[in-house]
């Protein structure tokens, strides 16, 4: 009989328990332990938002959330540059081997999240884009470049890249800090985000009004344009009391 | 003695035979119910220690497992996260009803003639009590334990001469780990809870014997000759027998506290346990409980030279006021009335001890750490910037500027938002702020490149009230003049 | 109540004893005798209990070479988080043992180590390769990349422990926590 009301008892101060609202729910055990975290999304909130935006599109940094973009990237490539930054850019290397804190397991979480959770469908033409990785030196024509630029980017970024609406793509500071890879893949994939349209003066699959009646670039095209804007790099970048760059500012 | 069977015991226990004065000692019948507080600090402190007994039935003090059994006790054993929850929620409104009977003590004259050893006493029941507090959220032994009990470490480490011997002497070796543990413990079972149980019989003798404070009349001066004769007078004419009489207010205060302690373990839970205490975990930012938020705040708010005098000097120099304090002012007025810059005093203090505790919870002075690549870029910062700006925004992001300012509402409070910097600052006063830093920011000078430091200055050029560019909601863009951030000049010409 | 039990009643002299007893000074010497035998056995109590509770204060000491690893594991031009199993750990330490410090390695090669702890109270820094810094997450301490103060509460740098390399082994001396009287 007490053994029956004890169990009574103690039943109902258990189902009790689960209406308490401070019943505490899950231990925190791996608080400040970064290779704990797990899950794409919360992978990508510690460390991928804050440059490539919270949906991976409007971000400062390149929209990876973009299926060109996507399609045209390997995982390999994008494991690599997850894991050693690209030297040289604002891309820090994030892996545990590197200085980073992110764990080789997790940076595949990363790779393999992107390709799952973001399932825009590339555009038709993506197949015969122009490669966007393992970028060489630009080898192609700085004149041609300057014709082409004028052709196909003025519109928005000025006669002879003084910049316009879209701002300048040849201002030394910041050739400094972007890559040919960036530059590249900024010409191949635009910047669906803020507006700027893929080399087939498409704009999230509409064409925009700037390059009507343009072919789509070519190859060499772009190779032209890579050409003629980082023929603007100078030695001494981002001097405010230096005109041409060339020169040491001299302290 | 009616009944048998209590009259044998009695005749050998001699209990209501010694204890029964002390139970029904008159008491002045103006001790309403302002005197509940002294009862109320007391029940909780039994209802701690029934509660303290219970968990360390589970409780482990081993560096290596306290954490562990604290999980336990907290996710599996059955109740168990009650009972640290009433353990927890017990001693915050112990601290709580504690600091309040001190400040009616004070305000009502009580710890004047001739009561001022019953002040005393209960002073250093009040310190023994705070030593409760500390080392019970030492023995949490979780993350925040952890980094609170190096935080007390580096305060002991400043004491002159004797710091580090006194270090090494408190953590009972090199490190905080199983030794330091062990040292807590037994101070938080058995050193601190008998010092508790004999100052507490000395503080309660003590109220029996002087008896309780009459409710102080205003323009009523202390006269140390005539004090006791009088008090004495008036509780026998017109006092009444502490029990059942003024009991019955102390009973529906202790059981109104009972509850109310009930209500928060059930409402809020218990504290932590809030991440291993792993060294190792350094991506971490302690907090300390709520007792500490405002010393917590103090330390953040100070400028450093006074540092360490206030973390060394205060507690001693507060601890020797109040013990002093009857002996500065044991006679004259008692009422609260008459004592204009008491209350003021124990104003001021309640007020900058509230303001401290809420900043100590909002903590603008920490740094956000995971700001820079856990908070976004606001998108309304990304429409429309040229190439430079976007660089410079993920400049911002990338050197952790984020992570002591705001934008948008979002990021670190250290240093001011940067919205609207450009209203504040133009291009050359922010290359200087940036290279130089200053009021609290480190200077950027060897840790941004030249390009980086043009393009961040043209970002921030671009966080203005008044900027005219910022596109319309539709289209991305709009046509807008070039930007030339920095005016060109050059100093050799 | 307790009314039945008058103990003001004088006590039974003859439950005394033999009220002329020793004499006075006999009296006084076994109590003086009685005084200081428990005094000698008490101090003979005292000394050890007090110096097993005082032992462990000691300034000075608490540091032993320790072992980080190898030194070519820690790259040129960078600063690395590591950790090293703390030399005076006891059975029961567990994972509190396990102490965390920062390796800066200059390109020239040569080492700092920094302890993790701020100057100002102690808290866990942390190091940020992109700016160069370290920041505390407590009161908002921040540390140049060679652990000097750059800005925030914290009265000094960051803590340095002795480094020395052997048999291409980077050893640091390593130990007791660091506080400002006491570096690492």
């Amino acid at each position: 009989m007490i053994r029956v009301a004890l169990v009574i008892a103690n039943l109902a101060l258990l189902a009790a328990c689960d209406w308490m609202p401070g019943k505490p729910t899950a231990p925190e055990i791996n608080r400040g332990n970064p290779a704990s975290i797990h899950g794409f999304t919360n992978l990508w909130n510690v460390n991928c938002q804050g440059c490539h935006g919270e949906t991976g599109m409007w971000g400062a940094a390149r929209p990876l959330n973009d299926p060109l973009y996507q399609s045209l990237v390997t995982d390999e490539w994008l494991t690599g540059t997850i894991s050693n930054g690209i030297p040289g850019t604002l891309m820090p290397a994030h892996a545990v081997s590197m200085g980073g804190h992110v764990t080789d397991e997790q940076i595949k979480e990363i790779v393999e999240g992107m390709r799952t959770h973001w399932t825009g469908t590339p555009p038709s033409y993506a197949a015969q884009s122009p490669a966007i990785i393992n970028v060489k030196a630009p080898t192609g024509n700085v004149a041609a470049g300057l014709v082409t630029f004028n052709t196909y980017c003025s519109p928005c970024h000025g006669e002879n890249g003084v910049g316009a609406m879209a701002g300048s793509p040849v201002d030394n500071s910041f050739l400094a800090l972007a890559s040919d890879q960036m530059i590249r893949a900024t010409i191949v994939c635009g910047r669906p985000d803020v507006g700027m349209p893929d080399w087939q003066g498409n704009l999230n699959g509409k064409p925009v009004p700037q390059r009507e009646g343009l072919a789509p670039l070519s190859n060499t095209q772009i190779e032209d344009l890579m050409a003629w804007i980082t023929s603007h790099r100078v030695a001494f970048p981002g001097q405010p009391y230096s005109k041409d760059g060339n020169t040491s500012p001299g302290f | 003695m009616k009944n048998p069977i209590l009259n044998w015991f009695e005749s050998r226990l001699h209990l209501a035979e010694t204890m029964g004065p002390s139970i029904t000692h008159p008491v002045p019948r103006s001790a309403k119910w302002w005197y509940v507080f002294g009862s109320m600090t007391l029940v909780l402190f039994m209802c701690q220690i029934v509660t303290g007994i219970s968990l360390s039935l589970m409780y482990v003090p081993s560096a290596d497992q306290a954490f562990a059994s604290l999980n336990y006790i907290t996710f599996q054993a059955e109740m168990g996260w009650f009972l640290r929850a009433m353990h927890v929620w017990g001693s915050h409104l112990m601290v709580a009803f504690m600091t309040i009977h001190m400040i009616q003590v004070f305000l009502f004259g009580a710890f004047k003639y001739p009561r001022e050893l019953t002040w005393i006493i209960g002073v250093l029941l009040f310190v023994c009590t705070l030593g409760m507090a500390f080392t019970g959220q030492v023995l949490r032994w979780d993350q925040d334990s952890y980094w609170g009990f190096s935080v007390g470490m580096s305060m002991a480490g400043r004491v002159p001469w004797i710091g580090p011997g006194l270090v090494h002497f408190v953590l009972g070796g090199a490190i905080i780990g199983g030794e330091a543990l062990t040292r807590f413990f037994a101070l938080h079972v058995f050193v601190l809870p008998a010092s508790l149980f004999g100052l507490i019989g000395v503080h309660l003798l003590l109220v029996i014997k002087k008896g309780i404070n009459e409710k102080p009349t205003p323009g009523v001066l202390i006269d140390k000759n005539t004090y006791e004769e009088k008090y004495h007078d008036l509780v026998k004419k017109r006092g009444m027998p502490f029990f059942p009489n003024a009991a019955g207010r102390d009973m529906i205060a202790t059981g109104l506290t009972l509850a109310l302690m009930l209500v928060c373990a059930m409402m809020l839970g218990p504290s932590g346990p809030s991440g291993e205490p792993n060294p190792t975990f350094i991506e971490t930012a302690p907090r300390p409980d709520f007792y500490f938020q405002s010393i917590f705040a103090v330390l953040a708010l100070l400028p450093p030279y006074m540092e360490t005098f206030l973390i060394l000097g205060f507690p001693v120099l507060a601890g020797a006021t109040l013990i002093l304090l009857p002996f500065l002012s044991g006679g004259g007025e008692k009422s609260w009335r008459r004592r204009p810059i008491s209350v003021i005093f124990v104003l001021a203090l309640m007020l900058s001890l509230g303001t401290l505790t809420l900043l100590g919870y909002q903590s603008p002075w920490s740094p956000v750490m995971n700001a820079w690549s856990g908070i976004p870029t606001p998108i309304k910062y990304v429409k429309g910037r040229t190439p430079l700006e976007l660089q410079g925004a993920i400049v911002v992001q990338n050197k952790q500027c984020r992570n002591c300012h705001m934008l948008d509402g979002r990021g670190g409070q250290r240093g001011p938002a940067l919205d609207d910097v450009a209203s504040r600052l133009n291009g050359d006063q922010l290359i200087r702020q940036v290279i130089q830093g200053g009021g609290n920011m480190p200077a950027y000078g060897k840790n941004l490149s030249p390009e980086e430091t043009t393009a961040l200055t043209a970002f921030l050029s671009t966080l203005t009230n008044e900027w005219e560019h910022e596109p319309p909601s539709g289209y991305p863009m709009k046509p807008r003049p070039t930007q030339d951030p920095v005016p060109p000049f050059l100093p050799d010409s | 109540m307790g009314e039945n039990f008058d103990y003001k009643t004088a006590p039974d002299p003859a439950m005394m004893g033999d009220p002329s007893g020793p004499e006075p000074s006999r009296r006084g010497f076994l109590f003086w005798l009685g005084a200081a035998l428990n005094a000698i056995v008490g101090l003979a109590i005292a000394v050890p209990v007090v110096g097993y509770i005082i032992s462990p204060w000691k300034s000075g000491g608490w540091q032993k070479w320790t072992p980080l690893g190898n030194a070519d594991k820690y790259p040129k031009g960078q600063t690395r988080l590591t950790s090293y199993v703390n030399p005076f750990r006891t059975p029961w330490d567990g994972y509190t043992a396990d102490t965390p410090c920062y390796v800066r390695r200059m390109p020239s090669g040569d080492f700092t180590v920094f302890a993790i702890n701020c100057t100002h109270l102690g808290c866990p820094v942390r190091w940020f390769p992109e700016s160069n810094l370290f920041m505390c997450p407590c009161h908002g301490g921040v540390y140049y990349a060679d652990g000097s103060h750059a800005a925030g509460p914290p009265p000094r740098g960051l803590y340095t422990y002795e480094t020395r390399i052997k048999n291409g082994e980077l050893q640091i001396k390593a130990g007791r926590l660091p506080t400002l009287q006491q570096s690492a």
